[in-house]
Parts: C-alpha cells; structure tokens; sequence
C-alpha cells in the first residue's frame, strides 16, 4: 500500500477505521496503543544505538586468578636475541608484555639484558612480521603446507634425494632432539649449522686441540689479567652481557676492595670493550696474528719467536702482557675474536701453556656436536648438482650475508622443496617456495643450554598474534607426530632433566619450579681438565706468521643492537647510536686519520671497496684508535627485503667474509680500496663533537692513587642565598659508577622501552633532534699514542637548584617533594627556555606529532607513561611510575620501602650494575653509601645546580695515568 | 692708538654683543648658532597643506609599489607561519642543544627597533629637544608596528601557540597552576604588553590635534567619520590645548622608564639564566644602548625614503639626520664598549667555559656572524664623528641599513652561538636556519613595512601641530 501503511499499519484504529496515533489523549491511550508506542521508542532507541561502533569493553567472565587490570604480571623466560640465553623477566599487562628486564636470579646474565632484548618487544609487535604461512608467495593456511610438504618429502624420498636442514648453531637441547628425529627419518637428510658470525672458529679450533667441538665457558670472574685479541666481549662476543657482569665484578671497588682485574686488549678499531681496557694497543689484524705468535713464545717454552718483526711498541706491549699473564698461571685468561681458525690454535696454545684451561676456560664434558658435520659451501655444491630434494632453512638468511649469494640463489632454484621458517620476512624467504611462519619469540617455548648444566627455559608471554606455528612443531607434523611443542618440551625436560636432579620426586613440581625461575641448574661435578694436544699447532705458525700479503686489510665487526641484521628491522636498534662513533642509521668504513689522507677522503667521502669479484661503495668514518692500512666495516646492514626500518639503510659487507673450511673469516686481507665518484653521505651522529676539551667531566684516577687514599673529591659548600627545598619522606638519588659503566647502550634501549620514547628516523638524528632522555656521551683523549674512550651516561640530573624550573613561564616543570624534577606535558606550552637553560642539555622536545598510528606497534607502549604530544617538553622522570608503584605496594602492606626495592629502567638491566638508585634520605642505602664515597662528584659542581645524580670517579689499573683527567 | 668707543664707552665688538643680548631677550630661541628646525619659508597654512595633503591624496605610484612587496614578503611569513602552526616546531631548523634562534633573535631585534620612537617621543620631549617634532609622530608608529611583529615571535616560537594565554595570570579552576613569577619570560609577557599599550595611548593622543584638523579638511564621506570617531571631538580650545599637553607630559613621564625597563627585562631573558654567553650582568645597559641604536637607524631608514617619496625635506632636514646620526654614535660607541668589555671579563673573569665561549664567538664555526655584528656596530658608526658623512643622504642611507643588519646578528650572536656550544661538548650542535624560519624573519618585515604603508594613507605623518610650534624656533621674525 502506501507509505502511511507502513507505520501505521501496526497500530489500532479506531471506530471509523482510522487509524489510532499515539497522538491521542492520554485518557484514550489503550494499552495496544501503549505497547506500539512504546515497541516503536525502543525500536528508534536500538536502531539509533546501532550506529554507534561496537566497542566491546567486556570484563573477565572468569577471570584468570593471576590476572588483575592494571597491575602487572612477571614471567621469567630465555632471551631469544642471540645464543647467549640471558634470563629474563618478561613484564605482561594486561595480556601483553611490555617490557623485557633482566632475571637476577639467571646464573648466566644475573639480571642484566643488553639492547637486543629490549627491542624484542618491539619487535613482538612490528606490524610487519609474518602473519601466516605462505605458498608460493600467496597467503595459506597450515593444512595446505602440510599436505604440499608431505607431499614434496615423499617425492624426495622416492627419487633418493637428500634433504638438508640449515639452522643456526642450535642451544636448544629440545629443538635439536626433534631435529635430530626429523633427520633420522630419511635416510641422506643432514643437519648443516651455519651462523656465519658466531664463534664456529673457536669451536674449531677446540675440535683439533681438544678433540672437542664445543664452544668453552670463558670465566673472567676467576681471572686477574684479561688479553683480548679483536674479541669484543663486552659488546657483542658470544655472551657479552655475561661477560660485561663478570667483568664488572671483578673490576668492583665498591666495598673498598683494593684489587680488581687487569684488561689489556689489541684490537683494530676502537671497541666497547678496547675502550674500556686499561691498556689498549691498536693493532693491525696481522700485527695481532704477529703478536699472538710473540706471545706464544713468551709464555711457552716450546715456542721462540723472538725473531718475529713486530713494531716495536706493540712488542713492549706484549712482553708487557706476557710477564703480566705468567705471574697469573691459571688466573689469566686470553680470548680473541678472530673468525681464522689458526689464530684460534694460537690462543688455545697459549691458554694452555698459561694453565687456564679448567680454571678461566671450562670446555664441557660432552662435545656437542655429536654429528658429521656439513658446511654451507659443501650445501651449495649438493644443491647446484641437484642432488638436494628439500631444504628446510630455520631461522636463517643466506641470502642476504652469503658471499655468493647468487650462486646459492640460482643453486636453490633446483630444489624441489624451499621451506624458509622464521618469524620476519627477509631476503631468503622471499626466495622460498614455502614460508612457515614461526610465531614471534615472545610467543613461543623453548629452552636453551646455555652454557654446562645451565638450562634455560623460554615461555611465551602472549598467545600468538598471527597463524603461526613453531617450526619444531612443523617437523614433528611432518614426521606424523600430532602434538604441540610445548608437549615435546615437557616430554624432554622430563626424559633428560628430571632425571638429572633430586629436589623433586613429581615432574610437575620440577616442571613448575623450572619455569617460575626461567632456569635449570644441574649440579656440576667438577670439570675435568680437558686434554690438550698441539697437532696443528706447527701449521696455524707457519700460516699466521706469513706477512706478504699486501694492501688494505678489512676487518668486518658487529655493532652492538644490529649484530648480523637479523634486527634490522627494529627502529629502536637503528636509532641506538654505535656506541664509538655515535653514528645512527647507518654503516660506514672506519679509516684511520693516515688512512684517510692517504686515500684522499674526508668523513662520509665514498670509497669503494673492491675484493674478487665483490665490491661495495662505502662512505668512510675517520675515527681515532683505528690501525693504518685496515677498514673496519659493521655487517648486518644493506638488508634488501627487512621491512620498512631496515631496508637500504648502509651497505651489505658481509658479502667479503671469506670461506675457510666451511668458516667465515671477519679479517680478511688484500682487499683494494679507491676513492669512488658518488655523492657524499652526512652521517646522523647523536654526538658530533669528539673531545672533552679537558674539561672535567670524566674523573679519572689510577688504581695506585686509589690505593694510596688518594682518591678523595671533596663536595664543594657553596654560600646558600635562598631556602632551600624541604623533603618530607624521600629524596630519590641516583649514582653512575663511570669505572664500572661499559658504555653497552643497553639502558639507553631500556628507558627508550619502559618511557614509549619516540624513534624520529636518520634525518631528525642528523638534525640532532633524537628523543634518547638518557644518552651515553663518549670522549676521545687523543693526546697520548693511544687514544682512551670515556663513557659517561647521562639521565636528566634532577638537580635542587634546578636552572630549568626556574624560566618556566608556566609552572610545567617543577620541583616534588621527593626531590624530582616533573615535567607536566599537559602545562606545557613549549617555549623550550627550560632546555636551553639546562646545563646537562637532557631535555628533548617534541619537534612534531611523532606517529602512533599502528594499532599494532602501540601495543607496545607502557600504559604507565603518558605518550607526549607534539610542542611540549619531555625528560627522564626517574622513572616515577616505578618510584609510585612500589610507594602504593609499600603502602599497601603498611611498611617503609626497602632499599633496592625501586629500581629505575636504566638500573634494572645495567649489565654491569653501574647504576644504583634509592632514596638518599635513608642513611643505610647502598645509594648514599657510594655518594659518601671518596669517589663520589657531580657534574659541573660549580653551577650549585646541586644534581640528585652524581657520578663515581673512573679507576683504571694502570700506573701511569694521571691523577685526575 | 685709542679704541673708537661710543658714548657709553663701549668698543664696537662690546656694542654688538649687546645688541646680540638685547636681541636674545627678544626673541629666545634665536641663536647665530641655531638653524631654523623647518626649511623653506613656510607659513601655518603650508604646513598644514604640506601634511595633511600627504594622506589625503590618491597613493602614488611608489607608494603602490612598496605596498605590494610588503605584502608578498608579508603572505610569505603568513605561510611560514601556517606551516608552523600546524605542523610544529619541527619545520624550523632548531635541534636539542639550540631551542632558540630566529625566533628570539628576531624578538629581540624587533623590540630593540620600538625603543627609539618611545626616546624620541618622551624623553626628548621632556628634555624640550624641539627638533623632534619632525620625525616623532613616524617613530613612534613605527615602534607600534615593531612591537606588534616582536610580539608574534613568542607566541609562534611556542610548542603549542594555541595555549599562549596560560602566559595570563587570570584566576582559573585549575587549582594551584598559575605563572611562574620567577620566569623572566614572564616579565617579558608583562614588559611588553605595558610598552605596547602606553606606545599607543602615547601615540594616539598626540595624534588628536592632527586628526581633527583631518576632520576640518576632510569632504563628507568615510574619512570624515574616521577622522570624527577618532579625534574624539577635539575642539582646539585653550582648555583642550592644556589638558592636551598635561597629559602628554605625564605619558612622556610614564613612558620614559619603559624605553629602559623594556629592554632590561628583555635582557633578563638571558642574563638570568646560567649559559655562558647569557650569563652576564652587563646585558641590561647594553641591551638598552643597542635597542636605542638599532631604532635610531631604523627611523633613518625610513626617515629617508619617507622625506624623498613625500617631498618633506624641508620638514625632516639634514640637520635632523645629522641630529640622529650623533645619538647613533654615542649608543653605538657604548654597545661597542660593552663589547670590549664582554671580551675583556670573559678573559678576567678565568671561568673556562666563558673563555671557551668568547674565543668559540671570534674564532667558532659562526664567528662570520660575530665579525658581521662587531664590524657593523662597533666600528662602522665611528664613521660618524665625520661631519661630512653625517650630512651625506646616501651615506647614512646605507649605513643605517647595515647597522641594522648588525644588530640582528648581534642578537643571533648572544642567543643561537652561545647556545650551539655550552657546558657538555657532547651536545655541541650546529644550527641552519630552515626556509621557514627565513619566512617568518621576512614575513614579519612584510608586515611591519604593510602596516607603516597604510599608516602614511590614513595618518598625518608629521605631527602637524608641534611643527607648527616650532615653525619660528631660531627665526629673526615671526612667520605671516
């Protein structure tokens, strides 16, 4: 009918068959009319209502018992950064984890973290990771791999084809059962172990010396005098934040001990760890072969080698660190970092001859590595002949780092079956037939053997995101197991582990307690001294003596955060300015001053790197401390197919690194360098100026004055012309040990976590806009031969006479009652007279709105901490959502904070522990013990700006520096 | 050889120096030494045809010129400044270590421009100097106008510009958040808003006399009623005429510790504050001198093109510029001794960051822009202790020019170098102004030039009347 009906039909009509409105008085109003009244409100009310997007803001219907809003939770888990296996507090809100902070109570990393762990948060949540698995570069789903892999194996199978599997050297004792049962179950299948730029030549070399292939325990802690070779234990060698503890502690002079360890290191370039040597010699990679050789001689008897041309500072140098070592048998320790096998034997030689074997260097009982092994070179011939018939590639980019990478690229083609498992899309994926998503390492089970008897366990902190799917769990699928690897990984802790202790008579409890600490520790019977047998040792010799090579040598390294650029894609990493030069987003060819004039080149002038058929344009980096005639070049950059953050930034160096029995050599010599025609690069460096123009920024004293008592700053008392701030019930504090602070980065990465610190790319970088609220600044002292590298790390001060509080128009920086400097962002108009006026220079602005559009990447922000908005100020707070946290807990349970109870981000993960914070009113505090220390000074005293951080002088073991830098 | 005496035993010499005197008595301006302050042999009518003529004829060919390059230059700033407005601080060229640099630089240059209207309108009115009469009513539109672009800087150079009212102290439901009384960026606030609207009053009241003789001549049509709203039905009285000039005395009176507060407070910004470079107790005098410096050359600027273009030579004569070219070395002779005594504390003084500070200023990376500022105000003024160049158009012309110049770097030295470099080397930076900083410095000066233009079509530019009162100053007789 008509439009009238359409309403109206619902409703009553009266007497003469008109019909009925709800117009009607209210005395004529029947209860029908009523009804449809009311039926029609509701209806115009839901029909309204539905406009309005649904947003489900659904409490726990049952909520899990251990689940509260707001408050977090604490898991412990494995770092899955690198093959250290530091142990980790894993902080969920809420269902998500947010933050990554060190385990304590880890035997390995005993509470600290290194940079990489922090961006693993970021990383959980890159929009841009794998969100399923793919076939043929098109989206699928798991069945549909399944039945084509199946398929594929069977296929293989018949032909008589082999199947290979390339991962990276495996920890996990788990993972590698369920691969040693994959590859049990065909009949040529082979596992090939392939980090290009792990430790394989150390384990190689223990192979020929020891007759054991396994990578041995270093324990600096029970040394006295360290000699590294090019190793950078203390940035990115095997286990640098185990190391960097170890380190640390036996260099402490924080309970007046008078002795600490001594470091001596050659190297090519300016390391974190030749920076914070004692003695620190620049040495080419062959005058390193040269005087590892003259040391051999030195410490052996077996050996003379007196007849070796060295230059001869670095001859003084040597018998130096000789006659130190050979007062310290068996408390010595010698590593190095080369990637040359010989060089290797050279330093195994030498440990033995110095009796550290089974004292500073443990090799564990059993070698781990049980199967013939496979290199990579012997994979590509298999497969270039056809002969391959699946190849699984785990966690692995070849091509992207492989120095033939094209050869590999057309040899994989005639593969029937690619599978590419990993959790991020790189070069190598792409080229694979089948991609299996492996879920993110937040998200997945695994366990690490981290070193002898210490088994490390990691648990997911969030269900998976994505249809992803363990790749161990792929293999058992493929083999016919139908269960999960959590299953698989209770199944082995259970067969191999439970049976190693007596603590627990129920598996579950084991399991339960495993898991609630992180970690297993077996009980270790004592290390039996592994035995040494110098075959080989004539040939490594003969081989590293040899000086006829000529030309320029390159020595490829990692930078701390980037490591091989398997991180690449994390901005976080890339805006972590390289902890020497301070150069962001980007790699580049560290020269010397000499170097540099003789090529002809100013910083960021390209050259071109020529070696075989493979050659590279690289803009270079004067940089002091770096040996003439050697390039020192970062790999992990030039990524192609890492995502947005990581592709194109710097230059693929990898591709140089030379085959040697199936290892890589980072040292490689007679390369050809020219000047090249393209256009200069403009580094974005986070500190430009390289010297402290002997200002006094950075006190440093020798251990002879320390020991002495000479060592003793006075606080200087300045007249008082105004009242002075009163602390009613805290006064929060922080002091930074510079002697013990290795310069890692890794707080600067943690507070960039824990504040939701913006990254703002090179170009902002370059503009020195970089939002870092705490830096670590570096200072070149080239007035010696020897350059030194001082670290100083710098949060905002906090200071009582704070100079920015004072020119505040509008009241948004203030001064709290507990001796905190807050900056309030929502008063904040802008006028950025408080960071002019800031002598530290540690406030950043917020030159533009800095994007937070990704549903997904704002995951991982700290809900504690207000994002800031563009035009206002912001700053290190201390940390006063932890401070405020741990204030209501204490509240809560009606007592006074403990000690150590609060520990700001920086802190907390400290691999060295070089920051302690508390409440400097709390006379007993570990804090006011170290500022009453006679080691004790603020930065720019004179300003009376009266900082709540002060800094702990550096000592260095050494005679002959002077009294105060 | 006797001296010839008249019959009162005077010499002949001793005979004219009484005439000289009697003649004095007479008439007490006139002095052999005093020149006449207008040229020509004007009359009361002429002078009032000669002004007022000025603004209400059809603009000139030039005048439409000037206008349309001032507003172009002006639409530049207007973009730059929507660029800053929306997208933020970021397009400017600033970084972590200099948070200022155009921005108050071009504050400070502006404020400086104010100070010599507000001199020469009050305090040399009160130190009865008649030769001001030609050029005050100019001068002191001319610092409106440079205030009003000083002003827009702090609140552009803001974060968040929309919230530049949390400068106000007005009560709110917010509690304890009010102003912080200790931030000399405060005192800026209330400075300048105090000098904007006591340079107005100032202004707008000598303007009244003029304006109802605008209104006299005025045909029937807007400006009649402009000029009728305006003059606030001035009468021209005797009554008028007295309270007229006791409230022009008084504002003189109030407007005279301005031209040295102003500054002073402006000073605070940085003497307050703890960057070497910034830190420094001599700032408020020097600041004061620089201000009446730059001013002094900016009203030569204009002054000069204004007198050729609207044909008042004989209103502003040379003897006007040689007046103004005298006050110019003496301040330009004490911000080069401040200078020098700049240099000599930071040596004296021993502090190492100051000394690092004075050699990064002569030797640094910008030492380019502290020889523009040294060579510029220091040395080139001292050109005018020659009488020639002080009577030279053309001279002064160009010397004005770079005098300002100068004073501009002079800011940019004190704030963007002493920032780049201070205490902590790691945070040592460089800074580059961006395009859009470059657009808000000419923008301002687009709209500073815009608003002088119509300020010459709607106003008398010379205050009429008081020219008229010293139209016989060292005259022999009273003009017709």
């Amino acid at each position: 009918m008509n439009r009238e009906k359409t309403w109206k039909q619902f409703l009553e009509t009266d007497e003469n068959g008109k019909p009925v409105g709800i117009s009607r008085p209210i005395n004529g109003f029947s209860r029908r009319s009523f009804l449809a009244a009311l039926g029609y409100t509701a209806a115009g009310a839901a029909l309204m209502s539905c406009r309005v997007p649904e947003q489900a803001v659904v409490p726990y219907l049952k909520k899990p018992a251990e689940v509260t809003p707001g408050m977090a939770n604490w898991y412990a888990s494995t770092c899955g950064g690198c093959n250290a296996g530091c142990g980790t507090l894993m902080k969920v809100r809420d269902g998500r984890p947010i933050k990554l902070e060190g385990n304590p109570d880890h035997p390995v990393s005993k509470g600290g973290l290194c940079s990489v762990a922090h961006s693993l948060v970021f990383g959980l949540f890159d929009p841009e990771r794998l969100k399923g698995p793919t076939l043929d570069a098109k989206d699928t789903d798991w069945a549909a791999i399944d039945k084509e892999v199946i398929a594929k194996l069977a296929d293989s199978k018949s032909a008589g084809k082999k199947v290979r599997v390339l991962t990276p050297r495996i920890t996990s004792p788990t993972s590698r059962a369920v691969l040693r049962r994959f590859i049990g179950s065909y009949e040529d299948a082979k596992l090939v172990e392939y980090e290009p730029f792990g430790p394989a030549a150390i384990v190689h070399a223990h192979g020929i010396s020891h007759s054991n292939k396994s990578l041995p325990t270093y324990d600096i802690e029970k040394a006295h005098i360290v000699v590294g070779f090019e190793a950078d234990f203390l940035g990115t060698w095997i286990s640098p934040v185990a190391f960097t503890k170890a380190y640390s502690s036996a260099r402490e002079l924080k309970n007046g001990s008078k002795e600490m360890l001594k470091h001596i290191q050659f190297e090519s370039r300016i390391s974190v760890t030749g920076a914070n040597a004692d003695y620190r010699h620049t040495a080419s990679p062959k005058e390193q072969r040269l005087c590892l050789n003259y040391l051999l001689g030195k410490v052996s008897a077996d050996h003379v080698a007196d007849s070796l041309t060295i230059p001869e500072g670095l001859k003084k140098a040597v018998d130096e660190a000789a006659a130190e070592l050979s007062k310290n048998k068996g408390s010595s320790l010698v590593v190095c970092g080369s990637g040359n096998p010989d060089v290797q034997l050279l330093v195994n030689a030498i440990n033995n001859a110095l009796e550290n074997y089974g004292t500073t260097v443990v090799i564990p009982a059993a070698s781990e590595e049980a199967e013939e092994a496979l290199s990579f070179d012997d994979l590509v011939s298999e497969a270039e002949s056809g002969d391959v018939g699946a190849l699984f590639m785990v966690d692995v980019n070849p091509l992207y780092e492989a120095p033939d990478a094209a050869r590999f690229n057309e040899a994989i083609k005639k593969i029937p079956l690619t599978v590419s498992m990993t959790s991020t899309g790189n070069e190598t994926s792409a080229a694979c037939k089948v991609v299996c998503a492996i879920p993110h390492h937040l998200e997945s089970w695994d366990d690490s053997n981290v070193r002898t008897g210490v088994f490390s366990i990691s648990q997911p902190a969030i269900s998976p995101l994505y249809k992803t799917r363990h790749y161990q769990e792929s293999f058992m699928r493929w083999m016919g197991e139908e269960t999960e690897f959590y299953r698989e990984l209770q199944r082995n802790w259970k067969e191999t582990l439970f049976t190693k202790q007596d603590k627990f008579s129920d598996f579950n409890d084991f399991w339960d307690k495993s898991l609630h600490d992180g970690v297993f520790e077996e009980s270790q019977s004592p290390a039996t001294p592994a035995s040494y047998s110098s075959d080989g040792l004539d040939n490594a010799v003969q081989k590293t003596v040899d000086t006829s090579k000529e030309g320029y040598s390159l020595v490829l390294y990692q930078k701390p955060g980037i490591l091989d650029g398997r991180f690449a894609n994390s901005p976080w990493l890339q805006e972590l300015p390289d902890p020497i030069s301070k150069v962001t987003w980007d790699n580049y060819a560290l020269v010397s001053d000499e170097t540099a004039s003789a090529l002809g080149v100013v910083e960021g002038d390209p050259i071109k790197i020529t070696k075989g058929e493979n050659s590279i344009e690289i803009p270079v980096l004067i940089q002091p401390g770096q040996a003439n005639d050697c390039l020192s070049v970062a790999i992990g950059y030039g990524r192609t197919k890492a995502g947005n953050a990581g592709n194109d930034v710097g230059v693929n160096a990898a591709i140089f690194a030379e085959y040697g029995n199936g290892l890589r050599s980072f040292e490689i010599d007679g390369i050809t360098v020219a000047k090249s025609t393209a256009a200069a690069t403009q580094f974005a460096k986070m500190q430009i100026e390289p010297s402290a123009h002997e200002r006094p920024l950075i006190k440093e004293y020798s251990l002879a004055a320390y020991k002495d008592g000479k060592v003793d700053i006075e606080e200087t008392e300045f007249e008082k012309l105004f009242s002075e701030h009163e602390y009613p019930e805290h006064k929060w504090g922080m002091a930074v040990d510079l002697s013990a602070c290795t310069g890692c980065n890794a707080c600067v990465l943690s507070c960039q976590a824990e504040n939701n610190i913006p990254v703002v790319g090179k170009d902002e970088v370059g503009l020195q806009r970089d939002m870092h609220w705490l830096r670590i600044d570096r200072y070149f002292d080239e007035s010696a031969d020897e350059p030194t590298t001082r670290f100083q790390p710098l949060p905002c001060m906090h200071c009582e006479n704070a100079s920015c509080e004072m020119v505040c128009p509008v009241l948004a920086t203030v001064h709290s009652t507990e001796g905190l400097n807050m900056q309030v962002y929502n008063r904040c108009v802008g006028t950025r007279y408080c960071a002019n006026n800031c002598a530290y220079k540690v406030r950043r602005f917020n030159w533009f709105e800095y994007p937070h559009d990704d549903p997904t990447a704002n995951l991982a922000l700290n809900p504690d901490v207000t994002v800031r908005s563009r035009g206002v100020m912001e700053k290190c707070t201390m940390c006063v959502q932890r401070i405020e946290e741990k204030k209501i807990v204490a509240r809560n349970e009606n007592r006074e904070i403990k000690d150590g109870e609060i520990q700001t981000a920086c802190q907390q993960s400290c691999p060295a522990n070089a920051i302690e914070f508390g409440d400097t009113k709390n006379l007993k505090s570990r804090v006011v013990a170290l500022k009453k220390s006679g080691r004790n000074y603020v930065l720019l005293e004179d300003l009376n700006t009266k900082p709540a951080v002060s800094y702990l002088a550096k000592i260095t073991n050494s005679e002959d520096h002077g009294e105060e830098h | 050889m006797a001296v010839p005496m008249d019959r009162r035993g005077l010499t002949r010499e001793e005979a004219r120096l009484h005439e000289e005197v009697g003649r004095l008595t007479e008439h007490p301006v006139y002095s052999p030494l005093r020149k006449p302050l207008v040229g020509g042999d004007k009359s009361y009518s002429d002078i009032t045809n000669d002004i007022h003529s000025i603004h209400e004829g059809k603009a000139g060919f030039g005048w439409w010129i000037a206008f349309t390059i001032s507003l172009i230059l002006l639409l530049a700033g207007i973009v730059s400044g929507y660029l800053t407005v929306t997208i933020g601080i970021g397009t400017w060229g600033l970084n972590k270590t200099v948070g200022w640099a155009f921005d108050i630089t071009n504050f400070v240059f502006w404020i400086g421009i104010g100070h010599a209207g507000t001199f020469i309108s009050a305090i040399l009115y009160l130190f009865n100097q008649k030769w001001r009469t030609s050029i005050n009513r100019s001068a002191e539109a001319m610092t409106l106008f440079a205030v009003m672009c000083a002003g827009i800087f702090p609140i552009i150079h803001m974060g968040r510009p929309w919230l530049f009212y949390w400068f106000l102290p007005y009560p709110n439901t917010r509690g304890s958040l009010w102003v912080n009384f200790r931030s000399p960026l405060l005192w800026d606030f209330f400075a300048i808003s105090t000098y904007f609207t006591i340079s107005l009053v100032f202004w707008y009241l000598g303007l009244l006399p003029d304006l109802a003789t605008a209104r006299d001549r005025a045909k029937p049509g807007w400006r009649k009623t402009f000029y009728t709203v305006l003059c606030l039905g001035w009468d021209g009285s005797n009554r008028t005429w007295s309270r007229y000039e006791t409230v022009y005395g008084i504002l003189a009176a109030l407007a005279t510790p301005l031209v040295l507060s102003v500054h002073s407070i402006v000073s605070f910004d940085f003497a307050t504050s703890l960057i070497p470079g910034w830190h420094s107790t001599i700032f408020p005098p020097y600041f004061v001198a620089g201000a009446v410096f730059s001013g002094f050359a900016m009203v030569m600027t204009l002054m000069i093109l204004v007198r050729k273009v609207m044909r008042l030579e004989n209103y502003i004569t040379i003897d006007h510029f040689e007046k103004m070219c005298l006050v110019t070395l003496l301040t330009g002779s004490i911000v080069g001794l401040a200078y020098i005594t700049e240099l000599f504390i930071g040596f004296y003084g021993g502090n190492p960051n100051e000394i690092f500070m004075i050699i990064n200023r002569l030797l640094g990376p910008y030492a380019w822009a502290y020889w523009i500022m040294f060579g510029c105000n220091a040395l080139l003024p001292q050109l005018f202790w020659i009488k020639k160049i002080r009577r030279s158009i053309p001279l002064i012309f160009v010397m004005s020019i770079f005098i300002n110049i100068g004073m501009w770097f002079e800011r940019f030295v004190i704030i963007m170098v002493s920032l780049h470099r201070d205490y902590l080397p790691s945070s040592w930076t460089y800074y580059m102004p961006s395009y859009v900083e470059v657009g808000l410095l000419v923008g301002s000066f687009g709209l500073f030039f815009s608003a002088f233009l119509v300020f010459l079509r709607l106003f008398p530019i010379i205050a009429a009347s008081e020219v008229k009162g010293v139209l016989n100053y060292a005259k022999h007789k009273h003009g017709a």
